[in-house]
């Protein structure tokens, strides 16, 4: 998959106003229905690079193909919030690279998170293993909004950059 | 295309199988020689929409080795194909009358 259809994808993704678990399953369809048209081309002889060309061309604008699903509050939310992480991740200088497992920070009395609408307590928390280039404030994004609407593995493109979360819930401790 | 046109040529050609989003739009394609090019991301909101009102259903499933939503119709869907089918003929005939005249 070249990067016309990588392009089109963060395009439509960043126009998409649907819940989270709609979201997915609704990029994913789009990558998988780009990915058919342009291998069927190419199978009739067109350019690999025109046949995504043509393939995003079909499928119609990003805008226009987002904008076809509609809107939730909690996509619309989503969107407002991604964007706002991206242009603050813009602005700031490259982030140092995190690896290796993280413990959540202690805190001593509940903590309430916006994310999830409730109050997280000082023994809950996620252990995540990330190997990326990412700034502080995504990463805190992207453990709340993992750790809210999908445990497990979670693949997620933060401005391109493509981030491998594995999470798992801290037991309590006793 | 009006909405009802698109979800009767999306549950006839569920009628002969499932299939994924883009084996609608290509036997779309097909069946129409070529008259019905829509914007191919229409379909999926379509489908997504008549999944909500029970008449498909999905499923992530294997088509040529790689893993695809798949779309089946429902008992409910082919009642609704069947009255959509008799609305579009209803139509179409109305048309014709006055159309070609007396």
């Amino acid at each position: 998959m070249t990067a016309t259809i990588n392009r089109y994808l963060e395009g439509f993704a960043s126009a998409l106003a649907v819940g989270p678990r709609r979201r997915r399953r609704v990029i994913q369809e789009a990558e998988d229905h780009l990915r058919d048209a342009a291998e069927a081309l190419e199978a009739k002889g067109v350019p690999p690079v025109e046949a995504e060309e043509e393939a995003v061309r079909r499928f119609g604008t990003p805008a226009a193909a987002a904008g076809a699903f509609g809107s939730t509050l909690s996509g619309r939310l989503w969107r407002t919030g991604s964007r706002w992480h991206r242009r603050r991740s813009e602005r700031r200088s490259p982030a140092q690279a995190v690896q290796g497992p993280r413990q959540p920070p202690p805190f001593a009395s509940p903590v309430w998170c916006d994310v999830c609408g409730g109050d997280v307590g000082p023994d809950e928390g996620f252990t995540a293993t990330i190997t990326a280039v990412i700034d502080i404030d995504s990463l805190v994004t992207l453990v709340a909004h993992a750790s809210c609407y999908d445990l497990g593995e979670s693949i997620l493109a933060l401005r391109g950059v493509p981030v491998t979360a594995s999470l798992a819930p801290t037991p309590p401790s006793a | 295309m009006v909405k009802g046109q698109l979800d009767l040529m999306l549950l006839a050609v569920l009628q002969t199988g499932p299939a994924h989003g883009y084996a609608l739009i290509e036997a779309i394609r097909q069946r129409s020689a070529g008259v019905f090019e829509l914007p191919e991301s229409t379909v999926y909101p379509a489908l997504h929409r008549m999944e909500e009102e029970s008449l498909v259903r999905s499923e992530w499933g294997e088509v040529n080795g790689r893993r695809r939503r798949v779309y089946r119709l429902t008992a409910k869907g082919r009642t609704a194909l069947a009255g959509e089918r008799q609305s579009w003929r209803r139509f179409s005939d109305a048309v014709s009358s006055v159309g070609e005249g007396p």
